[in-house]
């Protein structure tokens, strides 16, 4: 705390040039304990001789990476394409609902019952049925993603919509404002912080199920490409495709992460990052 | 509101709840049969039920199998995690180094690398027991972290200034005062079990109902798929609350005392 408020004034009074320096101030502990982690790698593989197909060394995979970036490539938009449309769609549809839901106490009582129970069920249990219903296409990819995106979207939004207080409520209405802008103006914005952690356990979510659903059923992406490398024991490969399904599934937490901080500057997650 | 007032509003929102499922039940029955929907589509509660029945013995063989996996990986993960984030919370040098390189594998897709479990182990318990430890190690173990490193200071102070010794604060008050959190972290655990040995048995295994749902769907027997589907939610809400009847011996203060951050639901 102390320490953030610190670099806040001294990022405020030297700019980007101090940004920076605290960054890496903050950042060199973890970062030097990445790097020790895949120097041990590598010299423990070249030291106790470990064959590729058991477990590459870092230097390896990075080499497959390099040869095989083409075609990583391909598959990457392939599964990218599934992870963005299945998530955008869950968003789409997940968070009106969740108003809808929130607001009618029936809905409470029986649509929201039933998604806390398919929300602590494996959801993803119904991805084999999603391949034969709508076959090896894109449409059963994206479906899979967006059912495994959906729940947490869904619970997180009605338990934000529903936990403003009563005070804060009858105070706005007490002000005169109407009830359209009460909601503008207190109850979206108090509920978008749980809002946001449905969107971002959404977000991990989406690659995996893009990747289940290829391994399921799939001809192209990254989950298709590293049941294929592992099956011909190229595990250099398999870890080449696997750091580019991390780096998707960053790059769509990236953009929630960006969205939240746009959207609600004020929140405390938000104030005071070094 | 008094006391009674609360358990009649209770039942009626109960006999709501009770009232629309069975509608939607009835619907989805009737419309199944009005509209002569194929069985390979969608198919209609009572044949899910009729299938339920008629392969009882072969579910409930298969539901020990996903069971085993989905408790043992459970377990384990649970054993090294609670453990380990005690090192962690205790340590500044491992929370320093060790914290956010975790953190940062939270976000890693771990069940990517289930192929290679399955070519290094085989089609048998371990690739399952692994993909399920690494399923459930990182909430159990993050959400613990959280849990003993956020007590707050006044109560620390205020426990160490009547004269008790650290051992006697960390039982008496900073590990009470954890629970919740890590709680928090052994239901999202739990969810995520019955989910990695699921994936496990769909990507190498010749047993248990992730197995199963795959033969029967590949087969187009969606009323057989959707039994066993029922059997897996019932196995992983049994997991659930398995450690929801824990939660309440060990955490027995009310709800409302009880200070912990919601768990996303996510399965990585």
């Amino acid at each position: 705390m102390a320490s953030g408020a610190v670099a806040n004034h001294l990022m405020k009074k030297h700019g980007i040039a101090a940004k920076v320096g605290i960054w890496i101030g903050e950042a060199y502990l973890p970062l030097l304990t990445g790097v020790f982690f895949f120097v041990l790698w590598e010299a423990l593989i070249r030291l106790l001789n470990v064959p590729r197909y058991i477990l590459p060394a870092p230097s390896a995979v990075f080499l497959e990476f390099a040869q095989h970036s083409r075609l990583i490539w391909y598959h990457t938009l392939v599964t990218a394409n599934e992870t963005f449309v299945g998530y955008a769609i869950a968003v789409v549809l997940g968070i009106p609902i969740s108003i809808f839901v929130a607001f009618s106490e029936t809905l409470q009582r029986t649509f929201y019952a039933a998604a806390v129970t398919l929300g602590m069920v494996p959801t993803i249990a119904f991805a084999p049925l999603f391949v034969v219903w709508f076959g090896f296409s894109f449409a059963s990819k994206m479906l899979v993603v967006f059912w495994v995106c959906f729940f947490p979207i869904l619970i997180n939004g009605i338990f934000g919509f529903l936990s403003l207080s009563d005070e804060l409520r009858h105070f706005s209405l007490s002000t005169g404002a109407d009830r359209v802008t009460t909601f503008w103006k207190i109850r979206l914005p108090a509920a978008l912080p749980q809002v946001f952690v449905g969107l971002k356990g959404a977000a991990i979510n989406a690659t995996v199920g893009a990747t289940i659903a290829e391994w399921i059923g799939g001809n192209a992406g990254l989950g298709y490409y590293i049941q294929v490398a592992t099956g011909d024991f190229n595990m250099r490969l398999a870890l080449a495709a696997i750091i580019m399904l991390t780096a998707l599934g960053l790059l769509l937490y990236f953009l929630v992460i960006l969205a939240e901080m746009k959207l609600m500057p004020w929140h405390e997650s938000q104030r005071e990052r070094g | 509101m008094g006391n009674v007032d609360v358990k009649k509003k209770w039942l009626r929102g109960n006999r709501i709840t009770v009232f629309y499922l069975t509608l939607f039940f009835i619907l989805w029955e009737g419309g199944i049969r009005l509209f002569e929907v194929p069985m390979y589509l969608l198919p209609a509660p009572s044949g899910i039920a009729v299938k339920f029945v008629q392969n009882f013995p072969l579910i409930l063989k298969y539901t020990w199998v996903t069971g085993l996996e989905s408790f043992g990986g459970f377990l384990v993960s649970a054993a090294w995690g609670i453990p380990l984030s005690l090192i962690i919370a205790f340590s500044i040098f491992l929370r320093k180094t060790l914290y956010p390189f975790t953190v940062a594998l939270q976000l890693v897709p771990k069940i990517a690398l289930a192929p290679l479990f399955v070519t290094w182990f085989g089609f048998g318990l371990m690739p399952k027991f692994i993909i399920v430890f690494l399923l459930c190690f990182f909430p159990i173990l993050l959400n613990a972290i959280l849990g003993f490193t956020s007590l707050k200071k006044e109560h620390n102070d205020f426990a160490l200034s009547t004269g008790a010794d650290p051992l006697t604060v960390f039982r008496k008050v900073r590990l009470p005062a954890a629970l919740p959190q890590i709680f928090v972290g052994l239901k999202w655990a739990a969810v995520n079990a019955t989910v990695g040995a699921t994936i496990g048995e769909w990507i190498g295994g010749d047993a248990g109902l992730g197995y199963y749902i795959q033969m029967a769907s590949g087969d187009m027997k969606m009323d057989v798929a959707f039994a066993i589907i029922v059997m897996l939610a019932f196995l992983g809400l049994f997991l659930y609350y398995l450690v929801v009847v824990f939660e309440k011996m060990l955490v027995p203060w009310h709800v409302s005392q009880r200070s912990s951050v919601n768990g996303m639901m996510t399965m990585k």
